[in-house]
């Protein structure tokens, strides 16, 4: 298996415009890492550019440790799932997966004991020998994926490979690549625009917006600690409650639009900030965490619940500003009806206004000084 | 969607119709509205195609004045005289080996222009533009272009040939060498049309399809072999079928640059036809050459469908 390393990698196109700013990525071999991010922010681009099959503007790819740049697409050691899957549609599933093998005159005996693996691993023996028009989307996708473990190459990547799939499929196949990845080792670099895939699936992820990586990290330290506003509001479902509040220095006091203070001493400056909660971390009146005495308490008109099975999703409305809570249960709550709730302090994140940058995290001990400059 | 809204709304609108409407459903389907929207073109191929193809096949059974109308039924006859006829199996022979000279050199030709025209290069709209210029010049135009090629004293194919010490060839007027240069003409007349078929084919190809290629390491031809040519078979029996239909009807280039001579050599089946009708007023045995070839046509077309059509992969 074989690292990938991205070193001050700049792409831009023919017309100024530039797609990939200074992107430095360290993927280590073996790992799972995860490229997510909105569409349009350069995240497809990365990954063609690691292949091959675009060029970079200036910068450096190692693939193992040594220079990429030229080299040829073939010679990358590197395998790729298409979002389309792009199968041959005149070929048959079995003539799919060993396509190319066959150009490398690999022995029959070789590419029928890869292509027997490949099958048994991904259940795909009943369909081997049809058209990929006569098979389903999910089987397609699985014909793409045995197409590029048969090829054993030592780097795997997919660009979006579950964007065409069911709701349903695309839970269990998550599921499928990640374990069929943990038990052949490659190293995996994976693109999406979906956060659940970026949080369930990867060993990393990169946070990317606008062709700049936001944040790099394990999924839970980058839900938990975002760095800047837009992480917070793209990873997480339903997204982090950002809220401009007001903080001063001098009275120790958090402003929350006109009505509203919070009093509590933060080791920052005074100036315009951003709070965030996760809505998770709103809970109701008789949730345990009430009875502490930091606790915070305010009362709000609830305009929307949604049971969502074993947990609700309420959406209210505070000094103008909607927000959302989830709460664990099933609560049936009339609408425009007031409710009280509570949160505690060291659930809230405060936010830069002006470039969105962290400023204060209660449960991240270390870097939060460095930051506060 | 909008056929069944207006026949809801006539039936609600005029109930006593109804009874009347049911000889008509069992006539047109159940939705008359169709057949509305098919009579344009109907009436087009009345006029011009099947009307004129039903006067033919009666005539072929006549003989005819010099006006070309029918004058005495003569059954099989005008058949067996042309079948019989030494004439009409030299023209034959010289249209099948025309087909054979014009058809794969164009499709092999024009293959091989968009191949290089489909790879995505500076200014290479430039190229694809000249690569199918012919299909904007008439038939005429370009057969008197490739008179003065042809010349024997001023022609730049013999000023050429000269230059490399060979002497000229008469490329029209000698017999060996009349059925080439009309092929030639034709080859390049027809290079254009069939050149923007093909890169038209090749563009619709998947892109992902050769990047997954290159990944795996195939190389040029491994690609051409077993993506480009299979994509393309749609395509490519598409232009065969279509080009050699166009083969088999040549007629202008022919008419302007040898008029079927010297000899009988480069006397193909629709100008031989047009001889008989025009010049011989023998409509009779015309109308059964033109049967004759129609039904050849039909003939080899069927067989293009039944076997070439195995190789071909629709999506």
């Amino acid at each position: 298996m074989k690292s990938v390393e991205l070193i001050d990698v700049t792409k831009t196109y023919g017309n100024g415009s530039v797609i990939i700013k200074n992107l430095n990525l360290s993927i280590q071999s073996g790992e799972f890492f995860v490229l997510v991010g909105p569409s349009g922010c350069g995240k497809s681009t990365i990954l063609r550019m690691i292949a091959g099959l675009e060029g970079m503007t200036s910068g450096t790819l190692l693939i193992g440790g040594k220079p990429a740049n030229l080299l040829p697409p073939s010679k990358r050691s590197l395998s790729m799932v298409f979002q389309n899957y792009a199968l041959y549609p005149h070929l048959t599933a079995r003539e799919n997966i060993i396509f190319g093998l066959k150009a490398h005159r690999i022995g029959k005996d070789i590419v029928e004991k890869r292509l027997r693996e490949a099958a048994e691993m991904l259940n795909l023996a009943p369909c081997l020998d049809r058209k990929p028009r006569q098979l389903s989307g999910g089987q397609r996708q699985r014909i793409a994926l045995a197409r590029s473990i048969v090829s054993e190459a030592p780097i795997c990547l997919m660009d979006e490979p579950l964007s065409n799939l069911d709701a349903k499929l695309r839970a269990r196949m998550r599921s499928e690549i990640r374990r069929i990845q943990r038990k052949i080792g490659t190293t995996m670099i994976y693109v999406t625009h979906d956060q659940i895939e970026a949080m369930t699936m990867g060993d990393r992820m990169a946070v990317l917006h606008d062709g700049t990586v936001q944040q790099i990290g394990r999924p839970i330290d980058v839900y938990n600690h975002p760095d800047h506003t837009f992480v917070a509001s793209f990873i997480g479902s339903p997204q982090m409650n950002l809220m401009p509040a007001v903080y001063d220095d001098v009275q120790k006091i958090l402003r929350i639009g006109a009505s509203w203070t919070i009093t509590r001493e933060l080791p920052i400056a005074g100036g315009e900030v951003i709070l965030g909660i996760r809505p998770e971390n709103i809970h109701p009146a008789t949730h345990p965490a009430s009875a502490q005495n930091k606790a915070i308490h305010f009362s709000a008109n609830i305009i929307d619940t949604e049971i969502l099975g074993n947990e609700t999703q309420l959406t209210f409305l505070l000094d103008h500003q909607t927000w959302t809570a989830k709460w664990e249960g099933q609560w049936t709550i009339p609408d425009q009806s007031a409710q009280e709730m509570v949160i505690l302090p060291e659930n809230l994140l405060v936010f830069d206004r002006k470039d969105g940058h962290i400023l204060y995290d209660p449960k991240r001990s270390q870097k939060v000084e460095e930051v506060t400059v | 969607m909008v056929m069944e809204q207006t026949e809801i709304k006539e039936g609600a609108d005029f109930p006593a119709t109804n009874a009347r409407e049911q000889p008509i459903n069992r006539l047109f389907g159940t939705q008359p509205a169709a057949w509305l929207y098919l009579l344009p073109s109907l009436i087009l191929f009345a006029v011009f195609v099947f009307y004129p193809l039903f006067r033919t096949l009666q005539l072929s059974f006549f003989l005819s004045d010099s006006k070309g109308l029918p004058t005495v039924f003569v059954g099989f006859n005008n058949y067996a005289r042309l079948l019989s006829s030494p004439e009409f199996l030299a023209s034959a022979g010289s249209t099948l080996l025309f087909v054979l000279y014009t058809v794969p050199t164009t499709i092999i030709l024009a293959l091989i222009l968009a191949l290089l025209a489909n790879e995505k290069l500076k200014g290479i709209g430039f190229f694809r533009t000249i690569f199918s210029s012919s299909m904007g010049i008439s038939v005429a135009a370009s057969s008197v272009v490739w008179l003065f090629i042809f010349n024997p004293s001023a022609g730049i194919l013999n000023r050429l040939l000269s230059l490399l010490g060979v002497t000229g060839i008469n490329w029209l007027a000698d017999p060996n060498w009349a059925l080439f240069s009309v092929s030639l003409t034709t080859i390049w007349l027809h290079l254009g049309f069939t050149f923007l078929i093909l890169l038209g084919g090749l563009q619709n190809i998947d892109e992902h399809l050769y990047e997954n290629a290159q990944i795996e390491g195939c190389g040029y031809w491994y690609r051409l072999r077993r993506i480009t040519l299979p994509m393309l078979s749609p395509t490519l029996f598409f232009v065969i079928t279509v080009s050699m239909i166009d083969a088999f009807q040549t007629f202008g280039q022919i008419d302007l640059l040898t008029k079927g001579g010297p000899g009988n050599a480069t006397n193909l089946i629709v100008y031989s036809i047009y001889q008989k009708a025009f010049i011989n007023f023998d409509f009779g045995m015309a109308s059964a050459e033109v049967i004759v070839l129609f039904l050849c046509i039909l003939l080899i077309t069927a067989l293009q469908f039944k076997f070439g059509e195995r190789k071909v992969h629709y999506q």
